[in-house]
C-alpha cells in the first residue's frame, strides 16, 4: 500500500508542478478588410475596400466590396471625410489632394475594430533623365521565328537607360506605356496557334538603384511611349516579393494597415517619353 | 584412464564452481581487511573492450560507483574484503563478484557476458534483454546499440531513432533524425562522438541519423539538468562512445538491408593496440528511391524531346547516396594509460543535375544558323556532411585521480547549388561563346578545433570532484548567393570559447542522499563576456526501490542552428555563432523534479520539468522585402523568449521473454517573439501528448517487436483567406492571409511498426514493416490558388510522411 501511496504522490506532485493553462488560440473567422489606396499628388484621395476571399473548403467567390463605412484621412493639419461612390470606392472631395512630405492616416471602424493605416508622401523623383529619346527596332525576319533563347537573328536590341538621384536607396519603379492611338506591332509574324502576349504596357521590378535599363526587346509596339518613374514607399516594393504557400513558410507582405490587409501608400511620379522606330 | 586425465581438472572446476554457487558458504569468510579501496576495470568478456558507465555496487550497502569512459571504477571505504560487488551494464548479464579475503582488491578485472540473443537457451536468471535503461540519474537514458537489432527498423538500425522511443524525446519527426529533447530543437542537444562535437546528424533528409550502430558501444542521452561537465546547449547531451575493437580476436561482419551495406572489422594488433573500422553506404535500390522521392520534391525530367530543327539531347545524372565511416585505433602503453584516435566521416550527396545540348537554331546572314550550338546545364546538387576526429589520452594516476585529455577537430559542411548554366555558341567554332549562370548557391562551413582536459578526483568515499578546462576555436562561414554575384546573406563568424568547470558529488546520510553542486564558466570571444552557469542536482534513496531526484541549472548556448525552410527543395539548416543583437546568446534555466520506483523486474519513473528560455531565435523571410538586395539580419532573425513545461512517465518491464516499456510525455513548448504577435504561440516542435509503446518478445531464436507511437499533431500556420491588390501598372497580385502563428494543428501522428528477427549462430535475418497501418501522417500542408474563370479558390493538399514500407535486413558476424 505504501508503494501505491508513494507512486500516487509522485504523480500528483509532478502534475501540480506543471499546472499550466492551455491557452487555446482559436481561429476566429477572419474579417479583416482589404484596403487598396495609392495617394498621389494632384489627385483626390481614393480608397478601395473589399472583403477578403475566405478560405474554407467549399467557398468560392470574389472579394465583395464593402459599402457604408465612415472613412477619414487625417494629416497633421486637417481631417477629411471620404464619400462612398460605389463598388467599394471611397473618395475625398475633389479639391483635397495629398501634399508632399505629409503623413496621412486612414481610420475607420469595421465590425467593431478600428482599422488604421499610415503613409508618407514620397518626394517627386529628382534628376529623372534618359540617355536616348529614340530607339530603333527591326522586325524579325519572315520565316525565322526563332522561339528559343537568343532566337530571331541579329536585331538592334538597344536600351534606354533611365537614371535619377537616389542617395538614400529608396524604392523606384518604372512603368512604360505605349500612348499611340493606333499602335503598330513590331512583330507582325504572330503564330495564330501560339499568340505571343502583346502588351502595350510593361514594367520592371521595383529597384533601390538610381538607374534602370528599359531593354529594346521589351517594346512590342512602335511609336511613342510614356515612361513613368514612381517614387515608392517600401511597403509597395514588398508586394513584389515571392510568397510561399505552404504551411512551412507562409508569407504575407508587410503593410502599414492595422487590423486589415492590403496597401495604403503614397507615390510620386515623374514622366519621360521615348519613341520606338523601325530602321 | 590417461585419456580422462586432462578432463579431470575441468570436472573439478565445474564441481567447485557449483560449490561456489551454494548458498551462504559453510566455510566462513573471515574479513582480512576493513575499509579497503577497491578498484578495477569492467570489460566485455567477448572482446575485452572497456565498458563505460557500468554500475558497480557493494552488495547490502548503498555504496555505488560508475565506471568512467575507460571502464575504470574506484570504491573507497568498502566495509570489508568479504563483500560482494554487483556489476551491471545495460545489455549485459549482471555479475556478482565476491572479493577474496586477504587478496588485493585493486586492479580487479571484471568481465561481463554480453546478452547474446543468438543463443538458444532457457531463461537465465539475471539476464537482461532491455534495450534501454533510465532512472539512475536524473534525465538520463542509456542505450546499448547492439540491442537495436531487436527493434523494427526501416533500412537502418538507428540509435537516434531508438532514443526517440523514450519519453521526453519526440518520435514524430520523420524528416529529422535529430533529437527533439523535452520541447527543444535538435540543435539544442549537444552530440558528442568520442569527445568531438558532431554538428550534422542527418542522413537522407533526416530519415536516419548519421551514426552507425556497428561502431558504437554506448550511448547516453541526458534530457536535462545535466552537470557542469557539459554545456553549450540548452536542452540535452547525447554522448556516444565508440567501440575500440576487440582485444581478443579478429572479427568482422556486416548488415545488408534494402537500403545500404554496412560492414565492420575489428582486430587486436599485438596486445597493446586494437583497431576498428566500420563503414556503410547506401545503394539506389527501391527503398532508397522511395525514401528519396518522399523527401525530394523536385519534378521529374522529360527524358528526350525533339526540338524544332534539331535534336535536343538531354542527359540526366541522378547520383545520390550517403555514406559514413568510423575508424578507431586504441593504444594501451600501460595498464594505466590509454590513447585513442577516433575518426568519423560521413556525407550525403544528392545530384539531380541535367544537361541539355542545344541544336543550331535561329537564322543569321547567309542562311547559316545564328546559334551553332550550346548547352544548358542544370545543376541541382546538395551535399552535406561531417568530418571529425579526436585524439584522447586518458591516465589513471592513482586510485583516486584520473585525467582525460582530448584534442579534437570537427568540420560540418553543407552545400546547395541549384543553378542553370547557359552557354551559347554563335557563329562557327571560333565564334563567340556566351556563358551565364542563374540560380542560388548556399554554402555553410563550420570548423571546430578544441582541446580539453577533464579530471576526476575522489578525495574520500563520500566525495568525487570533477573539474576541467576546454578551449574551442570556432569558425563558421555562411553564404547564400543568387546568380553568381549577389550575396543575399553572408556571414563569416569567428569566435573562441574558454570554459572551465567544477562539480562536487557529495554522498550524505549514509549514501542515501547525493548532492552535486557545480559551476561552469565560459569566456565567449564574440561578446567578450563571462557566462557563469550554476548547476545543482540531488538524488535521495527513500528505500531500495524508491528514489527521488531533482535538478536545477542554467545553460547557455553560443552556437545556433538556423533552419531556412524550403518546401520545394527541402529544408536547409545552417549554423551561426550568436552574440550579435540580431542573434543573441541563448540561455535556459532547467527545473526538474521526479521519482522512480524500481524492482528487479519493473521500473516506474516520473520526471516533471520546466524550462525558461531567452534568446530564442526564429529565422524567417516573412518580413523581408527581398527586392534586389541582400537580406538584413534585423529583417530575418527575430528573437524572444520561450517556456517549456512537461512531464515524462516511463513504465518498463526489464526482464523476461517479454520486455518493453510504455512512455508518455505531456509537454507544452511556447515561444514569445514580438514580430509574430503579442501573445505567446506554440513553438513549431510543440507536441502536447506523446505515447509510445515498445514491446519485444523472445520466442526461441525469434525476436518479435511492435512499436506504436501516438503524438498530438504539431502546430502550423494556416491560411484563412486570400486577397488581391491592383498594382500601379494595372495588373493584380494575389496574396494569402495567414492565420495567427501556429494557431492550427495537424492531425494526430500514429504509427505502428512491426519486426521479426530470426537469430542464428553468426547473425540474424530480420523483417521490418514500417507504418503497418499505412497511416497518412501529415508532414505539412500546401495551399494553391486555383483560378476558375473569374473565381479563385484555394485548394489545400496534405503532404504526408512515409506510408507502409517493408524492409529486410541480413546480418552476419564472424563471432
Amino acid at each position: 500500500m505504501n508503494l501505491y501511496r508513494t507512486l500516487a504522490s509522485l504523480f500528483l506532485g509532478s502534475i501540480t508542478l506543471l499546472s499550466c493553462q492551455e491557452t487555446v488560440t482559436t481561429l476566429a473567422p477572419d474579417d479583416k478588410p482589404v484596403i487598396e489606396a495609392y495617394l498621389a499628388p494632384g489627385q483626390p484621395m481614393t480608397v478601395h475596400i473589399t472583403k477578403q476571399i475566405p478560405f474554407n473548403a467549399d467557398t468560392t467567390g470574389q472579394g465583395q466590396p464593402i459599402a457604408g463605412l465612415a472613412l477619414k484621412i487625417s494629416s497633421n493639419t486637417a481631417t477629411y471625410a471620404l464619400r462612398y461612390i460605389g463598388d467599394g470606392l471611397y473618395q475625398s472631395a475633389a479639391e483635397v489632394m495629398p501634399r508632399l512630405g505629409q503623413t496621412y492616416t486612414l481610420a475607420f471602424d469595421y465590425l467593431g475594430q478600428r482599422v488604421t493605416a499610415t503613409t508618407q508622401m514620397p518626394t517627386k523623383p529628382a534628376g529623372y533623365q534618359q540617355d536616348v529619346t529614340e530607339l530603333i527596332r527591326t522586325a524579325p525576319v519572315q520565316g525565322g521565328p526563332g522561339g528559343g533563347p537568343g532566337g530571331g537573328g541579329p536585331q538592334q536590341q538597344g536600351a534606354v537607360r533611365l537614371s535619377w538621384q537616389n542617395p538614400t536607396a529608396d524604392y523606384y519603379f518604372v512603368v512604360i506605356d505605349n500612348i499611340e492611338a493606333t499602335p503598330v506591332l513590331i512583330n507582325q509574324n504572330v503564330n495564330p496557334n501560339r499568340p505571343l502576349q502583346q502588351n502595350r504596357r510593361f514594367r520592371n521590378q521595383p529597384t533601390q538603384s538610381d538607374f534602370d535599363d528599359v531593354r529594346g526587346q521589351s517594346f512590342q509596339y512602335y511609336g511613342r511611349h510614356r515612361m513613368v518613374l514612381f517614387h515608392l514607399n517600401p511597403d509597395y516594393a514588398a508586394l513584389y516579393k515571392q510568397n510561399s504557400t505552404s504551411t512551412q513558410n507562409i508569407a504575407t507582405p508587410p503593410t502599414t494597415v492595422v487590423n486589415g490587409l492590403g496597401i495604403f501608400t503614397g507615390v510620386n511620379t515623374d514622366t519621360l517619353y521615348v519613341n520606338v522606330k523601325p530602321q | 584412464m590417461t585419456k580422462l586425465l586432462p578432463v579431470l581438472p575441468l570436472l573439478l572446476t565445474t564441481i567447485l564452481a557449483e560449490a561456489q554457487d551454494l548458498p551462504p558458504m559453510r566455510t566462513k569468510r573471515v574479513p582480512q581487511q576493513r575499509n579497503l579501496t577497491v578498484t578495477g576495470r569492467v570489460t566485455d568478456a567477448a572482446t575485452a573492450e572497456n565498458l563505460p558507465f557500468a554500475y558497480v555496487r557493494v552488495r547490502n550497502t548503498r555504496q555505488i560507483a560508475q565506471t568512467n569512459v575507460d571502464g575504470f571504477f574506484t570504491l573507497l571505504n568498502v566495509p570489508s574484503d568479504t563483500c560482494t560487488l554487483e556489476v551491471s551494464y545495460i545489455g549485459f548479464k549482471d555479475v556478482a563478484y565476491p572479493l577474496v579475503p586477504g587478496e588485493s582488491a585493486k586492479r580487479l578485472s571484471i568481465e561481463l557476458d554480453p546478452n547474446r540473443t543468438d543463443l538458444q537457451e532457457v531463461q537465465v536468471r539475471g539476464q537482461k534483454t532491455e534495450v534501454m535503461r533510465a532512472a539512475e540519474t536524473i534525465g538520463l537514458i542509456q542505450l546499448t546499440p547492439r540491442n537495436l537489432t531487436k527493434l523494427p527498423n526501416v533500412g537502418e538500425r538507428d540509435p537516434f531513432r531508438a532514443l526517440q522511443l523514450m519519453p521526453g524525446v519526440s518520435a514524430a519527426n520523420e524528416s529529422s533524425a535529430g533529437l527533439y529533447v523535452r520541447g527543444g530543437t535538435p540543435d539544442q542537444t549537444l552530440v558528442l562522438l568520442d569527445g568531438f562535437t558532431v554538428y550534422q546528424v542527418d542522413h537522407l533528409y533526416g530519415f536516419f541519423s548519421a551514426f552507425n550502430y556497428n561502431a558504437l558501444k554506448d550511448i547516453q542521452l541526458q534530457k536535462g539538468g545535466f552537470g557542469a561537465k557539459y554545456g553549450g546547449r540548452l536542452s540535452g547531451v547525447a554522448e556516444m562512445t565508440g567501440k575500440e575493437g576487440s582485444r581478443k580476436a579478429i572479427n568482422a561482419g556486416g548488415d545488408v538491408s534494402a537500403l545500404s551495406v554496412n560492414l565492420f572489422a575489428e582486430a587486436p594488433v599485438g596486445n597493446k593496440v586494437s583497431v576498428l573500422v566500420a563503414g556503410r553506404r547506401s545503394f539506389q535500390g527501391p527503398l532508397y528511391t522511395k525514401l528519396f522521392d518522399q523527401f525530394q520534391t523536385t519534378q521529374a525530367v522529360q527524358p528526350q524531346r525533339r526540338g524544332r530543327g534539331g535534336l535536343l539531347s538531354t542527359t540526366q545524372t541522378v547520383a545520390s547516396y550517403f555514406y559514413d565511416f568510423n575508424g578507431r585505433v586504441t593504444y594501451r602503453p600501460t595498464d594505466l594509460d590509454q590513447v585513442t584516435l577516433s575518426v568519423y566521416n560521413g556525407q550525403d550527396y544528392l545530384d539531380n543535375g541535367q544537361s541539355i545540348n542545344l541544336p543550331a537554331f535561329g537564322r543569321g546572314g547567309g542562311g547559316q544558323p545564328a546559334v551553332t550550338g550550346g548547352s544548358l546545364t542544370n545543376t541541382d546538387l546538395s551535399n552535406w556532411g561531417n568530418t571529425g576526429a579526436s585524439l584522447k589520452w586518458s591516465r589513471r594516476w592513482s586510485d583516486r585521480l584520473y585525467t582525460n585529455t582530448l584534442v579534437s577537430f570537427s568540420n560540418y559542411y553543407s552545400q546547395r547549388n541549384i543553378s542553370n548554366q547557359v552557354s551559347i555558341q554563335r557563329g562557327g567554332p571560333n565564334g563567340n561563346r556566351n556563358n551565364a549562370n542563374f540560380g542560388t548557391l548556399e554554402d555553410n562551413n563550420l570548423v571546430d578545433q578544441s582541446v580539453k582536459t577533464d579530471l576526476t578526483w575522489q578525495p574520500s568515499a563520500t566525495q568525487q570532484i570533477e573539474a576541467g578546462i576546454q578551449f574551442s576555436k570556432l569558425a563558421i562561414d555562411y553564404a547564400y548567393k543568387q546568380n553568381d554575384t549577389l550575396t543575399v546573406l553572408g556571414k563569416n563568424d569567428r569566435g573562441n570559447l574558454l570554459t572551465a568547470y567544477v562539480s562536487d558529488r557529495l554522498s550524505l546520510l549514509d549514501n542515501r542522499l547525493t548532492v552535486t553542486p557545480g559551476l561552469r564558466a565560459t569566456q565567449y570571444g564574440v561578446t567578450g563576456k563571462l557566462y557563469a552557469e550554476p548547476r545543482l542536482s540531488a538524488a535521495y534513496k527513500v528505500n531500495n526501490q524508491v528514489r527521488l531526484k531533482a535538478a536545477v541549472g542554467q545553460y547557455y548556448q553560443f552556437i545556433k542552428q538556423v533552419t531556412r525552410e524550403d518546401i520545394s527543395q527541402g529544408n536547409r539548416t545552417f549554423w551561426l555563432l550568436s552574440g550579435t543583437p540580431s542573434l543573441p546568446v541563448a540561455s535556459a534555466w532547467h527545473y526538474i523534479a521526479g521519482g522512480s520506483y524500481e524492482t528487479a523486474g519493473y521500473l516506474f519513473d516520473v520526471e516533471a520539468y520546466a524550462k525558461d528560455l531567452s534568446g530564442v531565435t526564429e529565422y524567417t523571410l516573412r518580413f523581408a522585402p527581398q527586392i534586389g538586395r541582400g537580406l538584413v539580419p534585423q529583417e530575418t532573425f527575430f528573437n524572444g523568449t520561450g517556456t517549456v513545461r512537461g512531464v515524462d512517465v516511463l513504465l518498463q518491464k526489464k526482464f523476461g521473454a517479454y520486455t518493453g516499456w510504455i512512455g508518455y510525455t505531456y509537454a507544452q513548448a511556447k515561444s514569445n517573439i514580438a514580430q509574430f504577435g503579442d501573445q505567446p504561440y506554440y513553438a513549431n516542435q510543440d507536441v502536447r501528448h506523446e505515447l509510445k509503446s515498445i514491446n519485444t518478445f523472445r520466442y526461441k531464436r525469434l525476436d518479435l517487436a511492435a512499436t506504436f507511437i501516438y503524438a498530438t499533431g504539431k502546430p502550423y500556420t494556416s491560411i484563412v483567406g486570400e486577397y488581391s491588390v491592383k498594382l500601379l501598372d494595372g495588373t493584380s497580385k494575389t496574396f494569402t492571409n495567414p492565420s495567427a502563428k501556429n494557431a492550427n494543428r495537424f492531425p494526430d501522428y500514429q504509427r505502428l511498426d512491426l519486426s521479426a528477427t530470426y537469430n542464428f549462430g553468426h547473425g540474424s535475418l530480420g523483417v521490418s514493416v514500417f507504418n503497418v497501418l499505412n497511416r497518412q501522417n501529415v508532414w505539412y500542408k500546401k495551399f494553391t490558388s486555383v483560378q476558375d474563370g473569374g473565381d479563385s479558390q484555394l485548394v489545400v493538399t496534405d503532404v504526408t510522411y512515409l506510408g507502409l514500407t517493408p524492409n529486410l535486413t541480413f546480418s552476419y558476424r564472424l563471432r
